[in-house]
Protein backbone atom coordinates (compact mmCIF):
# COMPACT_ATOMS: atom_id res chain seq x y z
CA UNK A 1 0.00 0.00 0.00
CA UNK A 2 1.04 3.35 -0.56
CA UNK A 3 1.81 6.13 2.33
CA UNK A 4 -0.06 9.31 1.85
CA UNK A 5 -1.60 12.32 3.74
CA UNK A 6 -4.80 13.58 2.35
CA UNK A 7 -7.36 16.56 3.84
CA UNK A 8 -10.68 14.90 3.53
CA UNK A 9 -13.72 17.02 1.89
CA UNK A 10 -15.41 19.17 4.91
CA UNK A 11 -18.63 17.62 5.72
CA UNK A 12 -21.74 19.88 7.24
CA UNK A 13 -24.90 18.70 8.62
CA UNK A 14 -26.20 19.03 4.88
CA UNK A 15 -23.83 16.21 4.04
CA UNK A 16 -24.60 14.53 7.05
CA UNK A 17 -28.46 14.82 6.26
CA UNK A 18 -27.64 14.06 2.38
CA UNK A 19 -25.45 10.39 3.65
CA UNK A 20 -28.77 9.62 6.08
CA UNK A 21 -31.21 9.99 3.16
CA UNK A 22 -28.49 7.55 0.99
CA UNK A 23 -28.11 4.55 3.85
CA UNK A 24 -31.26 4.92 5.51
CA UNK A 25 -29.64 6.27 8.50
CA UNK A 26 -32.86 9.20 10.05
CA UNK A 27 -30.81 8.57 13.53
CA UNK A 28 -31.72 12.51 14.80
CA UNK A 29 -28.51 12.85 16.17
CA UNK A 30 -27.37 13.40 12.72
CA UNK A 31 -29.08 16.26 11.85
CA UNK A 32 -31.33 17.52 15.08
CA UNK A 33 -29.42 20.16 17.20
CA UNK A 34 -32.22 19.65 20.22
CA UNK A 35 -31.85 16.03 19.99
CA UNK A 36 -28.29 16.32 20.47
CA UNK A 37 -28.06 18.67 23.43
CA UNK A 38 -30.34 16.13 25.30
CA UNK A 39 -27.51 13.61 25.01
CA UNK A 40 -25.10 16.12 26.02
CA UNK A 41 -23.23 16.69 23.10
CA UNK A 42 -22.25 20.12 21.61
CA UNK A 43 -23.79 19.15 17.95
CA UNK A 44 -24.96 17.07 15.87
CA UNK A 45 -22.36 14.03 15.01
CA UNK A 46 -21.18 12.27 11.69
CA UNK A 47 -22.42 8.99 11.05
CA UNK A 48 -19.57 6.56 11.94
CA UNK A 49 -20.11 4.71 8.61
CA UNK A 50 -19.42 8.39 6.73
CA UNK A 51 -16.58 8.97 8.61
CA UNK A 52 -15.44 5.09 7.51
CA UNK A 53 -16.25 6.00 3.44
CA UNK A 54 -14.36 9.27 3.82
CA UNK A 55 -11.09 7.52 4.72
CA UNK A 56 -11.95 4.83 2.48
CA UNK A 57 -12.20 6.70 -0.43
CA UNK A 58 -9.24 8.54 0.69
CA UNK A 59 -7.33 5.04 0.64
CA UNK A 60 -8.93 4.47 -2.51
CA UNK A 61 -7.47 7.28 -4.30
CA UNK A 62 -4.01 6.73 -3.43
CA UNK A 63 -3.96 2.68 -3.94
CA UNK A 64 -6.88 2.17 -6.15
CA UNK A 65 -10.06 0.64 -5.98
CA UNK A 66 -8.87 -2.77 -7.60
CA UNK A 67 -5.86 -2.74 -4.99
CA UNK A 68 -8.01 -2.93 -1.71
CA UNK A 69 -10.32 -6.30 -0.85
CA UNK A 70 -11.54 -3.89 2.31
CA UNK A 71 -11.27 -1.87 5.19
CA UNK A 72 -12.33 -1.97 8.81
CA UNK A 73 -12.04 0.45 11.21
CA UNK A 74 -12.98 1.59 14.97
CA UNK A 75 -14.56 4.44 15.65
CA UNK A 76 -12.88 6.54 18.28
CA UNK A 77 -14.16 9.89 18.67
CA UNK A 78 -17.11 11.60 17.48
CA UNK A 79 -16.97 14.07 14.52
CA UNK A 80 -18.69 17.29 14.57
CA UNK A 81 -20.16 19.63 11.40
CA UNK A 82 -17.60 21.08 9.72
CA UNK A 83 -14.57 19.23 11.15
CA UNK A 84 -11.23 19.37 8.78
CA UNK A 85 -10.42 15.48 9.24
CA UNK A 86 -6.36 14.04 7.84
CA UNK A 87 -6.54 10.90 6.47
CA UNK A 88 -3.07 9.02 6.81
CA UNK A 89 -1.92 5.74 5.45
CA UNK A 90 0.97 4.18 5.35
CA UNK A 91 2.83 0.79 3.62
CA UNK A 92 1.07 -1.50 5.90
CA UNK A 93 -2.54 -0.45 5.02
CA UNK A 94 -2.92 1.39 8.42
CA UNK A 95 -5.39 4.43 8.14
CA UNK A 96 -6.37 7.29 10.55
CA UNK A 97 -8.40 9.80 10.30
CA UNK A 98 -7.29 12.63 12.65
CA UNK A 99 -8.82 16.10 13.64
CA UNK A 100 -6.27 17.88 15.15
CA UNK A 101 -4.63 15.55 17.87
CA UNK A 102 -7.59 13.61 18.31
CA UNK A 103 -7.72 10.08 16.09
CA UNK A 104 -11.62 10.00 15.28
CA UNK A 105 -10.75 6.45 13.16
CA UNK A 106 -7.82 3.89 13.26
CA UNK A 107 -8.58 1.50 10.85
CA UNK A 108 -6.71 -1.15 8.39
CA UNK A 109 -7.05 -2.15 4.42
CA UNK A 110 -6.92 -5.56 3.44
CA UNK A 111 -4.91 -5.49 0.38
CA UNK A 112 -5.92 -7.86 -2.99
CA UNK B 1 -30.90 -7.10 23.14
CA UNK B 2 -30.77 -10.92 24.15
CA UNK B 3 -27.91 -12.89 24.40
CA UNK B 4 -30.29 -15.49 22.97
CA UNK B 5 -30.51 -14.13 19.21
CA UNK B 6 -26.13 -14.31 18.81
CA UNK B 7 -26.10 -16.33 15.47
CA UNK B 8 -30.16 -15.41 14.35
CA UNK B 9 -31.04 -13.92 11.15
CA UNK B 10 -32.29 -10.52 12.38
CA UNK B 11 -33.87 -9.31 8.78
CA UNK B 12 -33.34 -10.63 4.88
CA UNK B 13 -33.96 -7.18 2.57
CA UNK B 14 -34.13 -7.42 -1.31
CA UNK B 15 -32.81 -4.32 -2.59
CA UNK B 16 -31.13 -2.59 -5.55
CA UNK B 17 -28.01 -0.88 -5.75
CA UNK B 18 -29.38 1.84 -7.10
CA UNK B 19 -27.85 3.82 -9.60
CA UNK B 20 -29.36 6.89 -8.13
CA UNK B 21 -27.91 6.32 -4.60
CA UNK B 22 -24.62 5.78 -6.09
CA UNK B 23 -24.90 9.23 -7.71
CA UNK B 24 -26.21 10.69 -4.27
CA UNK B 25 -22.84 9.54 -2.77
CA UNK B 26 -20.62 10.25 -5.10
CA UNK B 27 -22.07 13.82 -5.20
CA UNK B 28 -21.91 13.80 -0.74
CA UNK B 29 -17.94 13.20 -0.81
CA UNK B 30 -17.10 15.15 -3.70
CA UNK B 31 -14.18 13.47 -4.51
CA UNK B 32 -12.15 12.81 -8.14
CA UNK B 33 -12.69 8.65 -6.45
CA UNK B 34 -16.70 8.93 -5.18
CA UNK B 35 -17.85 7.69 -7.79
CA UNK B 36 -15.52 4.36 -7.42
CA UNK B 37 -16.03 4.18 -3.64
CA UNK B 38 -19.69 4.26 -3.87
CA UNK B 39 -19.90 1.41 -5.45
CA UNK B 40 -18.29 -0.59 -2.40
CA UNK B 41 -19.43 1.81 0.51
CA UNK B 42 -23.17 2.60 -0.95
CA UNK B 43 -24.87 0.49 1.92
CA UNK B 44 -24.98 0.26 5.77
CA UNK B 45 -26.26 -3.11 6.58
CA UNK B 46 -27.61 -2.15 10.15
CA UNK B 47 -30.28 0.73 8.24
CA UNK B 48 -31.03 -1.88 4.98
CA UNK B 49 -34.80 -1.27 5.03
CA UNK B 50 -34.10 2.26 5.93
CA UNK B 51 -35.50 2.13 9.57
CA UNK B 52 -33.94 0.89 12.97
CA UNK B 53 -35.80 -2.79 13.14
CA UNK B 54 -32.53 -4.61 13.43
CA UNK B 55 -31.40 -2.31 16.53
CA UNK B 56 -34.98 -2.81 18.22
CA UNK B 57 -35.05 -6.65 18.02
CA UNK B 58 -32.28 -6.44 19.61
CA UNK B 59 -33.40 -4.09 22.27
CA UNK B 60 -30.94 -1.22 21.78
CA UNK B 61 -32.52 2.46 22.65
CA UNK B 62 -31.15 4.64 19.84
CA UNK B 63 -29.98 7.40 22.03
CA UNK B 64 -27.95 4.96 24.47
CA UNK B 65 -25.92 3.23 21.64
CA UNK B 66 -22.69 4.45 19.62
CA UNK B 67 -20.86 3.13 16.94
CA UNK B 68 -17.91 1.50 17.41
CA UNK B 69 -16.34 -0.02 14.60
CA UNK B 70 -16.89 -0.97 10.93
CA UNK B 71 -15.62 -3.32 8.47
CA UNK B 72 -16.33 -3.93 4.57
CA UNK B 73 -15.26 -6.62 2.84
CA UNK B 74 -15.61 -7.14 -0.75
CA UNK B 75 -16.02 -9.68 -2.85
CA UNK B 76 -16.12 -6.98 -6.29
CA UNK B 77 -18.16 -3.62 -6.11
CA UNK B 78 -22.12 -3.46 -6.89
CA UNK B 79 -22.93 -2.68 -10.22
CA UNK B 80 -25.71 0.12 -11.00
CA UNK B 81 -29.18 -0.85 -10.24
CA UNK B 82 -28.24 -4.57 -9.39
CA UNK B 83 -30.70 -7.06 -7.18
CA UNK B 84 -28.60 -7.45 -4.14
CA UNK B 85 -30.44 -9.15 -1.28
CA UNK B 86 -28.99 -9.09 2.18
CA UNK B 87 -29.31 -10.64 5.52
CA UNK B 88 -28.57 -9.31 8.80
CA UNK B 89 -27.28 -11.45 11.80
CA UNK B 90 -26.01 -11.25 15.23
CA UNK B 91 -22.84 -12.35 15.08
CA UNK B 92 -21.54 -11.90 18.52
CA UNK B 93 -22.92 -9.94 21.68
CA UNK B 94 -20.96 -9.66 25.09
CA UNK B 95 -21.07 -7.70 28.24
CA UNK B 96 -18.26 -5.59 28.95
CA UNK B 97 -18.51 -3.91 32.63
CA UNK B 98 -21.67 -1.81 32.27
CA UNK B 99 -21.76 -2.39 28.77
CA UNK B 100 -23.20 -4.76 26.14
CA UNK B 101 -21.50 -5.16 22.78
CA UNK B 102 -22.91 -6.28 19.89
CA UNK B 103 -21.09 -7.08 16.05
CA UNK B 104 -24.16 -6.95 13.18
CA UNK B 105 -23.28 -9.30 9.81
CA UNK B 106 -24.65 -7.92 6.87
CA UNK B 107 -24.40 -10.49 3.92
CA UNK B 108 -24.94 -8.90 0.58
CA UNK B 109 -25.50 -11.32 -2.30
CA UNK B 110 -26.86 -11.49 -5.86
CA UNK B 111 -30.82 -13.52 -6.22
CA UNK B 112 -28.09 -16.11 -7.59
CA UNK B 113 -26.22 -16.40 -4.10
CA UNK B 114 -23.29 -14.91 -5.31
CA UNK B 115 -21.24 -13.05 -2.65
CA UNK B 116 -20.88 -9.15 -3.27
CA UNK B 117 -19.66 -8.11 0.32
CA UNK B 118 -19.90 -8.08 4.11
CA UNK B 119 -20.17 -5.87 7.02
CA UNK B 120 -19.76 -5.63 10.07
CA UNK B 121 -20.70 -3.48 13.01
CA UNK B 122 -19.84 -2.97 16.25
CA UNK B 123 -22.41 -1.24 18.83
CA UNK B 124 -21.95 -0.35 22.09
CA UNK B 125 -25.36 -0.33 24.16
CA UNK B 126 -23.95 2.08 27.35
CA UNK B 127 -25.61 0.38 30.35
CA UNK B 128 -26.93 -2.34 28.50
CA UNK B 129 -25.24 -5.22 29.83
CA UNK B 130 -27.20 -7.62 32.03
CA UNK B 131 -30.38 -6.85 29.89
CA UNK B 132 -32.28 -10.26 29.62
CA UNK B 133 -35.25 -9.44 27.58
CA UNK B 134 -35.84 -7.15 24.62
CA UNK B 135 -36.14 -3.58 26.47
CA UNK B 136 -35.69 -4.93 29.72
CA UNK B 137 -33.78 -3.11 32.32
CA UNK B 138 -30.82 -4.34 33.76
CA UNK B 139 -31.56 -6.09 37.23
Amino acid sequence: MKSFTIQAPVMGTEQFVRYGATVGDFNPVHYDLTFAKQLKLPAVISQGPLTFTLALDAAIAENGLDAIAGFKARITAPVFPDTALTITGDADGKVTATNGDTTVLDGALTAR
Amino acid sequence: MIPELKGKVLKTHKTRAYAAYMKDLEATLGTPTAAETARVALFFGVTIARDFDVLEKMGMVLNETLMGGHEIAWARPFEPDEEVEVTVTLADVQDRGKNRIAVIESLFQTPGGEEIQRQYSTFVHLGGAGRGKTGEAAA
